[in-house]
């Protein structure tokens, strides 16, 4: 970059090495104080205090019923985060964590109104055969990536797209409720039980239990093991006879079921029956769920913990003042962004080195 | 050197330290203007830290840099390129995408104002901008092309780099330091990968650069280089410097006592063979191709019996790689039959070969020896991980295999959890071969062991090795090192251009033999061009 005086500019940017204190604590700090901030631009803009609508937001967040809604909300994040999370281990991108919601909803209203089970048993079954068939049909892209070397990018994310409109063909065969877009309410039985009067649903246990196979997968097992060291060097791990297809389908398979958990539970529990674009963009938010907590299962339970804060926080201030929901979403944007930018100010130092004499050189550092 | 040479380099009480270690204790190093100055020292001696202080890679927590009596302070790599120091680093550095002229480029400084002070003529459209960049390209084109003829290189300058064996990549590499006009070049291993010939290509350009003026620092734990090729050498060890000394006042065994505080013992003792009839592993017509799906191995006739080393020298990119991994299993053959203690297992899966007692140790270690961001323990299990799981791994009897590994074959590092990646290439190649060794396996393919790596790493790997050859173990070993042929084998093969065109026992051979066979001096010249590999396997001996 020149400047008017002829002097230049130029940026070089190295890995940093011993964070230090301010940068650690400094960093989620401006992280949060500067997404408000921004965020408070837009709110203000549209003719909202919006210190008084960061404080209905906090003061909503505290509440009971407030703090119900981020675990809500949690449940679908956490599975499709581990949904992502898995695939990406074995260095995977999961793009189609949407597609397996998708499949998984489908697969769960349709076995929730045919069979007549009694409830526990039928929950059993719909959340097995979501999971299976989501897991299914991530083996297209697990044995696509395997065998061909087809960017499984490609494939998981045209997926998402094919089983949000595939969905909408879904409710058509199951035939819809007269007058709405929607499948038939799923029978009492099929629909997850609600706990302590308000919306978290059977689902939060799946969660929880879904965290803890995964945990124990990637820790404990032989095929955690293996997945983790191929991610970490495919060629020393496939000459040490780590099978490519047994991480790359497996993997991508358990993403499928994880998804398809993910699926199967926002509509048994929360919405009741099967209606077109029941996921507002879970399998997108959970890529950035799985980066935030690539080192680990449980930092993927923060961080969905964080998005579900986010996200609720910011309906709330929808629900409460006359913004659109828009808002909502420019929230979330913002936070994710200054998220990414402060991840990179903590692992990353930029210097700006001001040159007396015109000259430039770019370097590349693999240090 | 004559005492009056200007220094152009001063490293005056260097001291960097790291958690649980000093790396540099006050290391003073000083380069004179015009010599080749080499830098000795075992891994972990503080060398590479050293040097990646000089290249601003480092801050140092004590200590001054001066240049031609000038304080630097340098803070980034931009920053040493800048007072005119250039790098070629063993590791590559090279994007594989862009070609030999666009890698070259990238850091290149000073590039607009060259192209300023040539411009393109007026007519050509596009102002500014677009005829800087076309003009930079061009010159860039023609200044690599330059330089490659000059030096004799033999590379396309637009080549991609991934199209080059490591051989060549390593050849872009320095040329990328020739090219930035460096006035002082710091160059870490650079004839690991060149052929004998190359090498002493590289020395006479080496000389010709400090002769017009320019300084050269050689990082090299090859002691005949150190003798034959510069001017004096500094020895480090333990982080600290034993002494600077003009190199044609010390003999090769006086060095390497400096280095390793002890005396080397360079001849390994005349072996009595324990080879016996029973074959461990017998490639019969093997062919392979590489990447590019050009074919690499052109029907390769190979035995080896248990309880013997079978060397196979060669120039690497003559298919040493292709053939180690058809041998483990990592690389499927285009035709030709593998059998593993009498199973044919042509074309079978890595596992099936490390079912069959199959080890491996690959030509480089980072890239396909070890996951690098695990720890030790994870690497140490990386292969008999059926061993240590069922299921659920037993981590406790995974820690105590990677305990034993680490003390069986003297692996230096704070604690087994340790990334792998962190290690030093002498100490992640003891962890290597610990792993592929516990396994006491029937066939070890051994590509390289010793490459890179410091003299008592090598020493030990080697006795290492003919320990276990000793116990009935068949060992291929690969190694462009003559020396480490003639001394290791029983059987030598000699591997050009896909094809063994020699072969020979050892003792019934020498140096000089060898060495006409792997530049192809002898044996393809009368074919050459034609594909008939009769008339070359005529000419193989018969064993």
């Amino acid at each position: 970059m020149e400047l008017p005086n002829g002097r230049r500019i130029s940026v070089s940017i190295s890995r940093r090495h011993d964070p230090s204190l301010a940068i650690r604590y400094g960093v989620p700090l401006f992280t949060i104080v500067a997404s408000l901030l921004f965020a408070g631009i837009a709110i203000t803009a549209i003719g909202v205090n919006a210190v008084a609508a960061y404080g209905t937001m906090v003061t909503s967040l505290l509440s009971f019923y407030g703090l119900s809604e981020v675990i809500v909300r949690m449940i679908p994040l956490l599975l499709a985060g581990l949904a992502v999370y898995v695939p990406m281990r074995a260095g995977l991108w999961n793009i189609g964590a949407g597609a397996g919601i998708y499949t998984g909803g489908i697969v769960a209203t349709a076995v929730g109104l045919s069979l007549n089970l009694p409830g526990p048993l039928l929950m059993t079954v719909m959340l097995l055969a979501a999971g299976l068939a989501s897991g299914l049909l991530m083996l297209i892209p697990g044995y696509l990536r395997a065998k061909w070397d087809i960017n499984e990018i490609l494939v998981t994310l045209l997926l998402t797209f094919t089983m949000i409109q595939f969905s909408g063909y879904a409710i058509l065969l199951m035939g819809s409720e007269q007058g709405v877009q929607s499948s038939k309410t799923l029978p009492v039985a099929a629909q997850f039980p609600r706990f302590f009067g308000t919306r978290i649903h059977l689902g939060v246990i799946v969660g929880v239990l879904a965290l803890l196979a995964v945990y124990l997968i990637m820790n404990r097992t032989r095929f955690g093991f293996e997945i983790l060291n191929f991610g970490s060097n495919p060629e020393a791990s496939q000459q040490s006879g780590i099978s490519k297809y047994k991480i790359v389908i497996g993997t991508l398979f358990i993403g499928g079921v994880l998804s398809g958990l993910a699926g199967a539970s926002e509509v048994a529990g929360i919405q009741r029956r099967l209606v077109p674009n029941f996921s507002p963009g879970f399998g997108f938010t959970a890529i950035a769920i799985a980066l935030i907590g690539r080192n680990g299962a449980f930092r993927v339970l923060l961080a969905s913990l964080f998005f579900a804060v986010v996200y609720i926080g910011a309906a709330n201030i929808e629900l409460l003042y006359p913004v659109p929901f828009a808002i909502v979403d420019i929230i979330e944007a913002v936070v994710i962004l200054f998220f990414i930018a402060g991840e990179g100010i903590r692992r990353f130092e930029i210097h700006l080195n001001t040159s007396p004499q015109p000259e430039e050189s770019a370097e590349v550092v693999n240090a | 050197m004559s005492p009056d040479r200007s220094t152009v380099l001063e490293m005056d009480g260097i001291v960097k330290r790291f958690p649980g270690v000093v790396a540099n204790d006050h290391v003073t190093f000083s380069v004179a203007k015009g010599e080749i100055h080499g830098l000795l020292g075992e891994n972990g001696a503080g060398k590479s830290t050293l040097m990646k202080v000089l290249y601003g890679l480092y801050t140092p927590d004590e200590g001054e840099i001066w240049m031609n009596g000038r304080q630097l302070d340098l803070e980034s790599p931009k920053d040493a390129i800048e007072s005119g120091i250039g790098m070629v680093h063993q590791h590559f550095k090279l994007i594989p995408r862009l070609s030999v002229v666009q890698n070259i480029m990238l850091g290149e400084r000073k590039t607009e104002e060259r192209a300023a002070s040539r411009p393109l003529p007026e007519w050509i459209p596009f102002s500014g901008s677009v005829r800087a960049l076309m003009s930079k390209r061009a010159e860039s084109h023609e200044k690599v092309t330059e330089l490659i003829d000059r030096y004799g290189f033999d590379i396309d300058p637009e080549a991609a780099i991934w199209e080059l064996d490591v051989g060549e990549r390593q050849r872009v590499e320095i040329l990328k330091a020739l090219y930035r006009d460096a006035e002082l070049i710091v160059l870490d291993e650079p004839t690991a990968v060149l052929s004998p010939k190359e090498s002493k290509e590289l020395f006479e350009t080496l000389r010709r650069l400090t002769e017009s003026g320019l300084t050269v620092i050689l990082i090299t734990h090859k002691l005949e280089e150190v003798i034959d090729h510069t001017d004096r050498t500094t020895v480090l060890r333990d982080g600290e410097v034993v002494d600077c000394v003009d190199t044609d006042t010390v003999s090769k065994a006086e060095l390497a006592e400096m280095m390793v505080g002890r005396e080397v013992l360079f001849d390994i003792e005349e072996r009595t063979t324990t080879a016996t009839e029973t074959a461990v592993a017998q490639a019969t017509d093997l062919h392979a191709e590489d990447e590019r799906g050009i074919e690499a191995l052109s029907g390769i006739d190979l035995t080896v019996h248990e309880g013997e080393v079978v060397g196979v020298a060669g120039v690497s990119g003559n298919g040493q790689r292709e053939l180690a991994e058809c041998l483990v299993g990592v690389r499927n053959s285009t035709a030709g039959e593998i059998t593993i203690g009498g199973r044919d297992l042509t074309n079978d899966s890595s596992q099936s070969f490390i079912d069959a007692d199959v080890s491996y140790i690959p030509e480089d270690r980072y890239k396909f020896g070890c996951t690098p961001d695990r720890s030790l323990v994870e690497n140490a299990i990386l292969k008999d991980r059926a061993s240590f799981s069922r299921i659920l791994l037993d981590h406790q009897k995974a820690r105590e295999h990677a305990d034993q590994i680490v003390e069986d074959f003297d692996v230096r590092t704070p604690d087994i959890d340790t990334q792998a990646n962190k290690l030093s290439g002498g100490n992640l190649q003891k962890l290597i071969c610990g792993r592929e060794l516990a396994r006491d396996p029937d066939f070890l393919v051994a590509n390289q062991p010793t490459r890179g790596i410091d003299v008592g790493a090598i020493e030990y790997i080697r006795e290492v090795l003919l320990e276990q050859c000793a116990t009935g173990t068949g060992i291929l070993l690969f190694s462009e090192n003559l020396d480490e042929i003639l001394q290791m084998s029983d059987r030598i093969v000699v591997l050009y251009e896909g094809e063994i065109v020699f072969k020979t026992r050892a003792g019934e051979t020498s140096r000089e033999e060898i060495g006409q066979h792997i530049t192809g001096a002898t044996g393809r010249d009368s074919t050459v061009g034609g594909d008939d590999g009769s008339s070359t396997r005529a000419l193989e001996v018969e064993t």
